[in-house]
């Protein structure tokens, strides 16, 4: 146990958190926004799994890690735009539509996997050009700061899309018409702005950002693409928004909050010798807690909502 | 005086428009209430007609992919595609195995059809199924072998999907936690907790594999039929789909349960209670995969092993939405929707086509068949055959 604790206050610890968390903060930022605009995104895992796979495939192709996440990104943009297409115009349910394209990422990697190297599961003889790591010479010599050094480009764009992120809800008129058409789709239509066409850019956003993170999970995390490989992580996100009660600061917290659970699953995995099983479900039961922390809390500002409401009409 | 009586007079006659109006009012209500009842009695309503060519129309757009698919992929695109299209009937042994799948799929789109049906959405039939299987195998393996021990085993792959579907039920009725969210995460813990007893309770000691091992006689299910054979488990859908129908069209509480689907608010008002429909709905779903997991169990695998499900669970989404949740439908989108997938192990097998490409289709099945905007097909029909007058 006293090995666990140490492992955990260790700099290499603070390191880890960062790389696990990184495609989780993506991820959560994509739902968020789509999630501010009105348009539930459950695909965040099917587009996660998409980007993962073309950031390997381009990769390792080009032997340039740039193209591979370049690609990454396009690819989470074609398939939301999928999604929008469905659920914009055609009016499909945006819940199935999701589920279809989660559903259809999975076919379509592990179908086009098995095309190129011709061995089902993983990407077995494809080696890939992996994202550099960047060192930053300022954290590098401090004792505590130098776990901040040394990550993939991802990482760092996952930082800065948590402020981007915020800027752009709530400093630009842009992200005021996207809040407003989410908390009220007619009020919006009203005033004169295209609900569709926010729309349609907070899903493609949401697209580019998980592909980003799909990215982080295939050619830095792991030099390697293996079926189903995003395990759930766009459904964590998912959760993180709603725990984060879909404020940015808040689901970066979040998303850090179960980041911590997974690295520290690793950490006892390693150093313990309790049962594996039983640390990989940590995220998992911790997301259901938070579920629940999220449902009792909407529930209450409901009510207060409703109270004000009565209220003013005495 | 008269001034005043007449006053008095035009005060009783306005009070009396106001009664008038009152009960033309209730009358009104309530022949609204009868209305919506009477729809919910028929439901489902939707126009039959454009919903069998959208249905139709989902399988051909189904066959075309893989056709269009084997044709760009395959050295040769013919010989696998017939594969695929006579795959399932060609021998007799893959009759079996088509016949063993649609059962499976049978349960697993009536387990979705309910939590469809109570417009609820869940995705847990795959921890339910493993729980099943589960529950299957601990009965097969530790209780005593006596005659009908498969069907101790039934029930309790039931009641085992049954309480892995009360907490996602209840979870969301009374607590107002997002459903999808928590069905989903309860499918990962499933995984995990099946693998942590697998290995450290069912595995013989020693085992080279992570396999249980195989279950006694009296714990399998009696096979059916002489070359084309199938499992008891045959017997077992036919009833499900029976009692799935019978429960909701025939019992209050199927009136309830569709009666909150169609209109979560109406329930409410008219004292309803939707809470409890809501949990009940997916905890009754859960008796269906949970089934499932023990026809897998004790009729496919004749034993526990790694990953039973093979992700088999979702399926059931895309037979309720082929059956449009009818749970006499079912069977026939199961049959149905199982050759396609027979058709492409078969097709895997003897070309160079990978099996996956029918996850792809089920995937583009689904957006189709979600898709609202298109296909007004009898109101297009009508334009056209009289103008634009019967719109």
């Amino acid at each position: 146990m006293e090995q666990v604790i140490t492992a955990i206050l260790s700099a290499s610890f603070i390191y880890t958190l960062i790389r696990i968390s990184t495609p989780l903060i993506l991820a959560a930022m994509g739902g968020l926004i789509a999630d501010q605009s009105g348009a539930i995104n459950i695909a965040l895992e099917g587009l996660m799994l998409m980007g993962a796979f073309t950031a390997l495939v381009f990769s390792g192709w080009s032997q340039n890690s740039t193209i591979g996440l370049l690609m990454a990104i396009v690819s989470g943009i074609l398939l939301s735009a999928l999604l929008a297409l469905f659920h914009l115009h055609l009016k499909a349910d945006i819940i199935l539509a999701g589920i279809a394209i989660n559903i259809l990422a999975l076919g379509l990697t592990s179908f086009l996997m098995f095309l190129i190297t011709g061995i089902k599961g993983y990407s077995s003889g494809i080696a890939v050009d992996a994202l550099p790591n960047i060192n930053i010479p300022i954290l590098q010599s401090a004792p505590f700061f130098k776990s901040f050094s040394g990550h993939s480009i991802i990482s760092y764009l996952s930082l800065l899309s948590v402020v981007g992120t915020y800027l752009f809800l709530y400093k630009t008129v842009f992200g005021l018409r996207l809040r407003s058409v989410g908390s009220n789709p007619s009020a919006g239509l009203a005033s004169g702005i295209s609900v569709i066409k926010i729309q349609w850019l907070a899903i493609l956003i949401s697209g580019a950002l998980c592909g980003l993170a799909g990215a982080q999970l295939s050619i830095s995390t792991t030099k390697l693409f293996v079926t189903g490989m995003v395990q759930g992580r766009g459904f964590i996100a998912l959760a993180a928004v709603l725990l984060g009660g879909r404020k940015p600061l808040r689901v970066f917290l979040g998303a850090l909050l179960f980041g911590t659970f997974d690295a520290l699953s690793n950490t006892f995995q390693v150093l313990t010798n309790f049962p594996s099983q039983f640390i990989y479900i940590i995220p998992y039961v911790a997301t259901l807690i938070a579920l629940v922390i999220y449902g009792q809390q909407s529930r209450k500002a409901r009510q207060q909502a409703s109270q004000a409401a009565e209220a003013q009409d005495i | 005086m008269l001034l005043c009586s007449r006053s008095r007079d035009l005060n009783r006659s306005k009070d009396w428009v106001v009664i008038q109006t009152v009960e033309k009012n209730v009358t009104s209500i309530r022949l609204k209430i009868q209305q919506i009842i009477d729809n919910v009695k028929t439901l489902p309503s939707n126009d039959s007609f454009s919903v069998i060519v959208k249905v139709v129309l989902a399988v051909l757009l189904g066959l075309l992919i893989v056709y269009l698919v084997t044709l760009v992929v395959s050295e040769n695109p013919q010989e696998a595609f017939k594969a695929f299209i006579t795959g399932p009937i060609s021998q007799p042994n893959r009759i079996s195995d088509w016949i063993t799948d649609a059962i499976n799929l049978t349960m697993l789109g009536l387990a979705i059809s309910i939590v469809f049906q109570a417009n609820q959405f869940s995705l847990g039939a795959e921890g339910q199924l493993i729980f099943g299987a589960m529950a299957a195998g601990a009965v097969a393996l530790f209780l005593p072998p006596f005659t009908g021990l498969f069907i101790v085993g039934l029930i309790a792959s039931g009641v085992a999907g049954f309480l892995w579907g009360v907490l996602p039920g209840v979870l969301k009725a009374y607590l107002g936690s997002d459903e999808i969210v928590s069905t989903l995460m309860l499918n990962f813990i499933a995984v995990q907790i099946y693998d942590f007893l697998l290995q450290n309770f069912f595995m013989p000691p020693g085992a080279g594999a992570i396999l249980s091992d195989v279950f006694p006689a009296q714990g399998l299910l009696p096979v059916l039929g002489g070359k084309v054979r199938t499992s008891a488990g045959l017997i077992v859908a036919v009833l499900a789909v029976i009692i799935v129908w019978a429960m909701l069209y025939r019992t209050p509480y199927g009136f309830n349960l569709r009666m909150s689907g169609f209109n979560e608010k109406f329930a409410q008002h008219i004292g309803l209670n939707v809470k409890q429909v809501i949990w009940l709905s997916m905890a009754v779903s859960g008796i269906f995969a949970g089934i499932s997991g023990g026809i897998l169990a004790m009729g496919v695998h004749t034993r526990l092993v790694q990953r039973i499900s093979g992700g088999m669970a979702f399926e059931g989404i895309i037979v309720s939405m082929l059956a449009q949740n009818n749970p006499l439908l079912v069977p026939v989108a199961a049959v149905a929707y199982s050759y396609l997938r027979i058709g492409a192990d078969v097709m895997e097998r003897t070309s160079d086509v990978s099996r996956e490409i029918v996850i792809v289709v089920q995937a583009i099945m689904i957006l189709f068949l979600t898709v609202q905007a298109l296909p007004r097909i009898r109101n297009l029909r009508l334009k056209y055959a009289f103008g634009r007058k019967k719109m």
